[in-house]
């Protein structure tokens, strides 16, 4: 019997189905996704709106996908690769999407830390966010984790708020959302981390999975797609308040972040204590967030593939496989994360590259079996809705191509350490004595290595060259050089 | 996709075994790998009557290749394609494993059939190659007595939808365990 037939009134069936395109459209607004639309409003402004505006719309589209082939198979995604591609294609998947998201669960965890610093320091932070979310993911019912989490989810509308408190150019903002303009520098990267952060690996494998386990059938699929449709648009909105606020202040004075946590220190002087207040929590809640669902995600994808499907409300004694995965995932990320001396930068890089080579695969995959008549009967995708799959299919790729297949990979080990400073005028002497600072790990960190912020370093330093800052010229010249460094591997310089 | 492995003994063949041992034609020269098994879906347990090589049909036992273009019939099942890596679901629909390996016996007229299939964590390790682990890890041997073709709910092959050859997507359920 579908959930939404066990319910009332529509509105009722309809708040009964809602969740997984909720939580895994907002659960993409996480650390690093903050930090990207962060940058993207610091340096470009509202220029580059409607490049979220399409992401949204690639997010809607593989969404309901991956919604629909869940409800109609009964199968998570990996578990739908094993039963098509065998058990080698599965295991290849869910062995790259296992270290992916390990490393992207690093991020969460130091979006937690970043958030809550210097207030509170890591080791304490993280280690307590860690034992919450396996807490409320080892011991809650799925219902109970499903409300927790959505209630998490408010937390977002801080972001809205710090955008108006920061008096934005409604005007100007309306311009950039539907007019694509393309600016002369870094936009190709900066378009290409904002389609990355809002269409997620393990968000795809997150929605299909999740809407199984909550056990919706096909008759649920016109309340599910509504849902996938709040949660893309909430998504899309939440990123574009991130950009606004940002625009409306940071891209106005000129002042150019690194990460999500300096765009809150930012905005102090300009919006207030408590727009900048408001971003700090934000980014705490979505850090919580993600931390809570990417390990949930891989966990089921790990379970699919061997065949031990589990749920939430399973038991420990019936699915060991399946608490034992999120409790790997979750002590894994949290000892990178503390353990001084880790690559945390190498460790996120390959996390970002194996999102990026698997993000094609599984659309591609995803959009194949959504286009089979043999597995979707009457729910196979029409020939408008293959089209659209398609052609964004095709976007993806050429913005993937672009970006990350020319960058050469020898240039990581040489720029790598510095990506994780913060510049030097703003490192205290504690933290360079404590050699801490060399692999602080920001949320920035992600779309650094991704380019975006090598953009966004490119124009700092050019301001820098216009208007020498006099602290500047004292700090430690090999520092200095470290920083300047990433510049040399900007793509577009390198392609002139 | 499949592995190669020894066939250990002719009571008990394992499908992707099978799959890996050189077919030879009535004069033993090989004339391929086989890729697919095909049983008669209406026997049960279903009997084993042929299998693909090279794109062709082969009926078991001749060796004798018909002709380009001879479509399964309906009603068979192709042991990979329907039977391999589906899930195995129990009577209230709960997931309960997805069928890692095809156990083949031999029937009472001595015919090749479909005797059990084996879930688990086991068939996975041995058909990615880790056989030291393989022997360690734990299974479940379903006899085929005890699955049941199932329309469930979401049923990516309904009647209406898809006729025969049934494809086994979510259609098997164990009788092993008592529902919950």
């Amino acid at each position: 019997m579908p959930v939404a037939a066990r319910r009332g009134s529509a509105l009722v069936a309809l708040a009964a189905v809602a969740g997984p395109g909720l939580l895994a459209g907002l659960s993409d607004d996480d650390a690093p996704g903050i930090t990207t639309y962060s940058i993207i409003g610091a340096d470009y402004g509202y220029q580059l709106l409607w490049v979220l505006a399409l992401s949204t719309l690639a997010l809607i589209v593989f969404h309901e996908v991956g919604a629909r082939v869940g409800l109609v198979t009964g199968q998570g995604l990996t578990g739908m690769i094993r039963d098509r591609y065998g058990v080698r294609a599965a295991a290849f998947a869910v062995l790259a999407l296992v270290v992916a998201n390990v490393g992207t669960t690093c991020g969460e965890f130091a979006g937690v830390a970043a958030s809550l610093e210097p207030a509170v320091p890591r080791r304490v932070s993280v280690p307590v966010a860690a034992v919450g979310v396996s807490l409320l993911v080892l011991r809650g019912s799925f219902h109970r984790i499903e409300h927790i989490l959505l209630v998490l989810s408010t937390v977002f509308a801080t972001y809205l708020v710090s955008a108006v408190l920061a008096h934005p150019d409604w005007s100007a903002a309306g311009r950039g959302l539907v007019v694509p303009s393309i600016p002369l520098t870094g936009a190709a990267l900066a378009a290409t981390a904002c389609l990355g952060t809002t269409l997620a690996p393990w968000g795809l494998a997150f929605i299909q999975s999740y809407a199984v386990d909550k056990r919706l059938t096909p008759d649920d699929l016109p309340y599910e797609r509504i849902d996938v449709c709040v949660g893309a648009i909430m998504t899309g909105v939440i990123g574009a308040a991130v950009v606004i606020a940002c625009a409306a202040t940071l891209h106005q004075s000129g002042t150019s972040i690194k990460d999500a946590s300096d765009a809150a220190g930012a905005l102090r002087p300009l919006a207030g204590d408590l727009a900048s207040s408001l971003f700090a929590a934000g980014l705490l809640g979505a850090s919580l967030l993600a931390a809570s669902i990417l390990p949930l995600s891989t966990a089921y994808s790990v379970c699919e593939a061997l065949g031990d499907e589990a749920a939430l409300d399973d038991p420990f004694s019936d699915a060991p496989t399946f608490y034992i995965s999120y409790a790997v995932i979750v002590c894994v990320a949290v000892a990178i994360v503390l353990i001084p001396g880790a690559p945390l930068v190498q460790i996120l890089f390959l996390s970002q590259a194996l999102n990026a080579v698997l993000l094609l695969p599984l659309l591609v995959f995803i959009a194949r079996i959504a286009g089979d008549a043999q597995v979707m009967g009457r729910h196979v995708s029409g020939r408008f809705a293959s089209a659209v799959a398609w052609g964004t299919i095709a976007l993806i790729g050429a913005c993937v191509s672009t970006d990350v297949g020319p960058r050469p990979a020898v240039s990581m080990p040489r720029a790598g350490p510095s990506w994780g400073r913060r510049p030097g005028p703003q490192r205290s002497a504690e933290e360079s004595s404590a050699g801490r600072s060399d692999l602080r790990l920001h949320p920035g960190d992600h779309h650094r290595l991704l380019g975006v912020h090598r953009a966004a370093a490119q124009r700092a330093a050019k301001r820098q060259d216009d208007e020498p800052d006099p602290a500047q010229g004292q700090s430690d010249p090999d520092d200095d050089a470290e920083h300047r460094q990433p510049l040399r591997h900007v793509g577009h310089v390198e392609r002139r | 996709m499949h592995e190669p492995g020894p066939v250990r003994s002719l009571r008990v063949l394992t499908l992707t075994a099978l799959l890996h041992e050189p077919v030879l034609d009535v004069e033993g020269r090989p004339i391929g790998h086989a890729r697919e098994l095909i049983a008669d879906a209406g026997a049960s347990p279903p009997v084993v009557t042929g299998m693909i090589v090279g794109g062709r049909r082969v009926a078991l036992g001749t060796a004798t290749p018909l002709t380009a273009g001879d479509a399964v019939p309906r009603g068979d099942l192709l042991l990979v394609r329907d039977l391999l890596d589906v899930q195995v679901l129990d009577r209230s629909g709960r997931h309960r494993g997805r069928v890692g390996e095809v156990e083949l016996g031999r029937g009472s007229e001595g015919a090749l059939v479909v005797s059990a299939v084996e879930t688990g964590l086991r068939p996975v390790l041995a058909r990615l190659g880790l056989r030291r682990l393989a022997r360690r890890a734990p299974a479940d041997r379903i006899p085929w007595a005890h699955l049941h073709p199932q329309v469930g709910r979401a049923h990516a092959f309904s009647a209406e939808l898809h006729d025969p050859p049934r494809r086994f997507h979510r259609v098997m359920r164990a009788r092993r365990r008592p529902p919950r």
